[in-house]
């Protein structure tokens, strides 16, 4: 089940508002009604505070559907890693006096989930190179991936290293910390929560029709980027990558608006859903952390990297980056952890070379950034802006052709479509299909794709504020995002139609 | 302030009240629906070409696939389906000028289509790109059929129907209209230019270009098909062809006027009626008095029917095609079939129609059994060149050798290391005591024998004329007067002719 399925939007997400609603509306109007307490905060006569548990425990039953309505019994992984990882964090909290046997925890606790990890996700891979490297013939295990291993995988992990150190308490209920990990809204494309973010609210929360309202804006705002742009220039790209995966050159505009459209297909689809992660999570009453922060207004990798995917960003920094030294140990060893993580980084994604050139490549960058001395910002407006607008274009360069890295799924694709973007490949005539995707749809969606990557809607909305009415600007607002629900459910519906293609007839 | 606060808390309440209700209006919709069997929603959409998906047998999955059989039948049964994929439908051609499905609007209301089974816009780029392989089997495919074919005393015609998109370019896309490329019917004229088999393939592109260059209406704007009047055209170019091939057919008397000229009864002609071709001509009368038809698969239309004029006299037609030749041959409906308009001219009698169907060799060979058709015409458009070599198959790789090949008499010695291509022609050949039952299809046993010893063996089948084909890698020195035919036991036969060819070194 995905957020943009008709399913989820008409059903699923209904049947869990309401009920979790439901519920704790329920469990407080019973409270009041046998207690008459005020329910905000434990009082200090000791009058009864309502749980969330049930609610919690509502959540995590519906997260657990949600899961195996993709995954079948798949499921039952998602369980094991909440079940193990609270019990090593049970036992780190149990020890906390003997460091050295909380060490081997753990440790243990990061082998296994890394373990886990890797014999769903890079077995695969590892044997395949083994066997590249060696001229081996080991057989290749076809081993079904897990939905959204990667994100509860590194979750949890983060979880017990945070238990470790003590920066956050450990859950003592299961059922909490199975909602913590599960949480449909974030459990198969992030944002990678920590629990530190969350905990004060799995215990007591407060759902106001404010965060209602603000997780349905967002929401819509997830939806639209997700299906009226991602999925709109997607086909372009995919169309101009098996052309080139096959080995036929186009002509260098195709190439780059095939590239192009990547580019925004995957800033908007994974931002998208991390919108719609958030303004589900605020309807259950839960503030995740932004995820992307206009990452295409970067004026340097390290800008870029502060912008994209900020959960694994930090996730990386925080359990990765840092406990390798950062940038404490001279310019040396600083580039080389930025290639490691950024290397790992690029593994995580996908377990495929191109992913980890892609990280490299970032690494690699952001390396020499590092090492370049910083440079005093100039005296003149011209030259600032000019300054800028050098940077930026550098900045774009860099993540487009780390894009390229990134899409390709072999060296020789990604060689046909650079060649064809400089006017180098040979042009076969099966890619001139590609005009028929050059539609207004796609123009349009590339156009509007291309300006919302800019805060252009939050700087007209602010100018805005200042001169009219709050309400009205407000109710406004509310109009648009719900025709781009709209629009988008529109969409969605539609995809649902799906001819036999019997043109005999 | 207080009183900000209170307005926006009313402004939230309402719309997310609203987004609550909308959102559950399509499982309840459904549900009232189910319950007070009321409102009544609108059927799944014709144009879709399918059955919507039921709800799933999870007896029958594995888990795994319960939640996607269950989303699968949920997208084909909501409340308001037809409606809302008629709005998103509409929205794409419209307001996006995008395509839908694989239908592509063009300017105005004119819809073409890409990619599947009627790529006709990937045909106008030029990205149908036919290997040298493919273009060699299709050569081959056509010669074969026609020597088939004349061995058996029949004639083999193959009609290329041209598509929307070649035919009105101005109707296409911007960008589309701006790439013309190199289709595939000009790939295939250029490798038939030297075929032996080039009469027999008629592209009938130019017939139709005619008539749009004279403002003629041809095509339906929404779909790929030629309307009547279209249709008439190629029936009409393929009578004149068969004119020149049978002394008995007579061209028909074509009235070309304006249809309303026509309606108004000021001259003779046709005009569309209701998507039926009307054709009003001399002596004219209700044609078709008679169909056999035959459903398969439970499909709502005839897949075989047969078009008979009231003469007694005339060749006899078997033509398989799609539904761009369907008008006036075959009806949608049974009840209206015996309304059709037989399309051809004087001289001929009868036309058996298989729609959607191509002609194997096996099919025509099922359909001589008792009889053999005067001529058999397969008809496909240009835009499924690239669906694969239908209907080739070994006897006819021999049969488009034996046309190629050098003609030697009885009398002529053949030196090693060529080959040899053996036709051998019976006449009524059939087996003792053996009564043809439905498409049941008896084989017979053939020999070829060399000086007594037997060199080749295929198969046949009873019938009024069958030809088979050996073909004989030449080792040594071979006189043609020494090879001889054995038939299997029971089989006996009123006469037989063998031919000989030797096939040019490859």
């Amino acid at each position: 089940m995905i957020f943009s399925s008709l399913f989820f939007l008409t059903v699923f997400l209904p049947i869990v508002l309401i009920s979790c609603w439901g519920v704790r509306f329920l469990l407080e109007a019973i409270a009041r009604k046998r207690f008459g307490a005020s329910l905000q905060e434990p009082q200090s006569d000791g009058s009864i505070n309502v749980s969330w548990l049930p609610v919690n425990a509502l959540l995590l039953f519906y997260s657990l559907l949600f899961y195996f309505w993709g995954e079948g019994l798949g499921v039952l992984w998602l369980i094991a890693s909440v079940v193990a990882n609270h019990i090593f964090a049970i036992l780190i909290t149990k020890n906390q006096a003997k460091r050295g046997l909380c060490k081997a925890i753990l440790g243990i606790a990061i082998t296994l989930n890394l373990l886990f990890l890797c014999w769903f996700k890079y077995i695969g891979f590892g044997v395949n190179s083994i066997n590249s490297i060696f001229g081996l013939l080991i057989p290749v295990p076809q081993i079904a991936l897990p939905l959204g291993i990667s994100f509860y995988t590194f979750q949890a992990m983060s979880y017990v290293c945070d238990v470790y150190r003590g920066s956050v308490a450990p859950s003592r209920s299961i059922i909490d910390f199975g909602c913590y990990v599960t949480m449909f809204p974030q459990l198969v494309a992030g944002p990678i929560v920590r629990y530190s973010d969350i905990a004060a609210r799995l215990i007591s929360r407060r759902i106001s029709i404010d965060d209602v309202s603000y997780g349905f804006r967002r929401f819509f705002v997830g939806l639209a980027k997700k299906v009226l742009i991602a999925n709109s220039v997607a086909m372009m790209a995919d169309s101009v990558w098996k052309f080139a995966e096959a080995g036929q050159g186009m002509l260098p505009m195709m190439a780059w608006i095939g590239v192009i459209c990547y580019t925004l297909q995957i800033y908007y689809d994974f931002s998208g859903y991390s919108d719609m992660a958030i303004g589900l999570g605020r309807m259950l009453g839960f503030k995740f952390n932004e995820n992307f922060v206009y990452p295409y207004c970067a004026t340097s990798i390290r800008d870029f990297w502060r912008r994209w995917h900020i959960s694994l960003s930090t996730w990386f920094r925080d359990y990765l980056y840092i406990p390798l030294g950062g940038s404490r140990k001279g310019k040396l060893r600083t580039g080389l952890n930025c290639l490691i993580v950024f290397g790992l980084c690029g593994l995580w994604h996908g377990a495929g070379i191109m992913f980890v050139l892609w990280g490299l490549w970032h690494g690699a960058f952001l390396m020499i950034e590092r090492w370049l001395p910083e440079l005093k910002a100039p005296q003149s407006k011209l030259l600032q802006v000019l300054s800028f607008v050098l940077k930026h274009i550098y900045t774009i360069c860099v993540f487009v052709f780390g894009w390229i890295l990134f899409r390709s799924e072999s060296f020789a694709g990604m060689s046909v479509v650079l060649k064809s973007m400089f006017g180098i490949a040979e042009v076969t005539p099966e890619t001139n299909i590609l005009w028929i995707d050059c539609s207004y749809k796609l123009l349009i969606s590339m156009a509007i794709g291309i300006l919302c990557a800019y805060p252009i809607v939050p700087y007209i909305r602010n100018k805005i504020y200042k001169y009219c009415d709050a309400n009205l600007i407000y109710s406004v607002e509310w109009l648009i995002l719900s025709l781009l629900g709209l629009l988008s459910m529109l969409f969605v519906a539609g995809g649902s139609y799906n001819p036999f293609l019997y043109f005999r007839f | 302030m207080k009183k900000n606060i209170n307005l926006k808390r009313k402004i939230q309440w309402t719309f997310v009240s609203i987004w609550m209700i909308f959102l559950c209006l399509f499982v309840g919709l459904r549900f009232f629906a189910s319950v007070f069997d009321y409102p009544q929603f609108k059927p799944f959409p014709a144009y879709e070409n399918r059955h919507p998906n039921p709800l799933p047998d999870f007896s029958s999955l594995p888990i795994k696939k319960y939640g996607s059989g269950i989303e699968a039948w949920y997208n084909d049964n909501f409340a308001c389906r037809t409606d809302v994929i008629g709005l998103y439908r509409n929205f794409h051609y419209f307001v996006l000028k995008a395509y839908f499905g694989r239908e592509v609007p063009g300017v105005g209301n004119w819809v073409f289509r890409h990619g599947g089974d009627w790529a006709e816009l990937d045909d106008y780029l030029g990205a149908i790109v036919l290997k040298e392989k493919e273009i060699n089997d299709l050569v081959t495919l056509f010669e074969g059929r026609v020597e088939w074919a004349r061995a058996h005393g029949s004639e083999f015609v193959q009609v290329i129907t041209p598509v929307k998109a070649q035919m009105h370019p101005e109707k296409l896309p911007f960008m589309v209209r701006c790439h013309k490329g190199r289709g595939v019917s000009e790939q295939m004229k250029a490798a038939l230019e030297n075929s032996l088999a080039r009469d027999n393939v008629l592209f009938f592109d130019d017939v139709i270009s005619n008539a749009v260059k004279e403002g003629r209406e041809v095509f339906y704007y929404e779909d790929h098909h030629l309307n009547a009047y279209g249709s008439y055209l190629l029936y009409r170019e393929l009578n004149k062809y068969l004119a020149t091939k049978f002394e008995n057919v007579g061209l028909m008397q074509y009235y070309d006027n304006p249809p309303q000229e026509v309606i108004d009864g000021i001259a003779m002609g046709c005009y569309r009626s209701n998507r039926r071709l009307v054709i009003s001509r001399p002596g004219d009368s209700e044609l078709c008095d008679k169909y056999i038809t035959e459903t398969r698969g439970g499909r709502p239309f005839p897949l075989t029917c047969v078009g008979t004029t009231n003469v007694n006299d005339g060749i006899s037609i078997a033509m398989a095609h799609d539904s761009i030749m369907r008008y006036a041959l075959s009806s949608w409906k049974d009840d209206t079939a015996e309304n059709m308009h037989f399309p051809f001219g004087y001289g001929v009698q009868i036309v058996r129609s298989y729609i959607f169907n191509r002609f194997p060799t096996g099919l025509m060979s099922f359909i001589m059994t008792e009889d053999v058709p005067d001529v058999f015409v397969e008809q496909f458009a240009e835009c499924k060149f690239n669906q694969g070599c239908i209907g080739m198959d070994a006897i006819i790789r021999k049969a488009a050798k034996f046309l190629n090949g050098r003609e030697i008499s009885k009398k002529d010695i053949v030196e090693p290391g060529n080959k040899i291509i053996v036709r051998v022609v019976f006449d009524n050949i059939v087996l003792e005591g053996y009564t043809p039952v439905g498409k049941e299809m008896k084989k017979l046993s053939v020999k070829l024998l060399y000086d007594g010893k037997e060199v080749a063996k295929d198969v046949t089948f009873p019938g009024v004329k069958r030809a088979i084909y050996f073909e004989v890698p030449v080792t040594e020195q071979c006189a043609m007067d020494k090879f001889s035919i054995k038939v299997g036991p029971k089989t006996s036969y009123e006469k037989s002719q063998i031919s000989f060819k030797v096939v040019e070194k490859e």
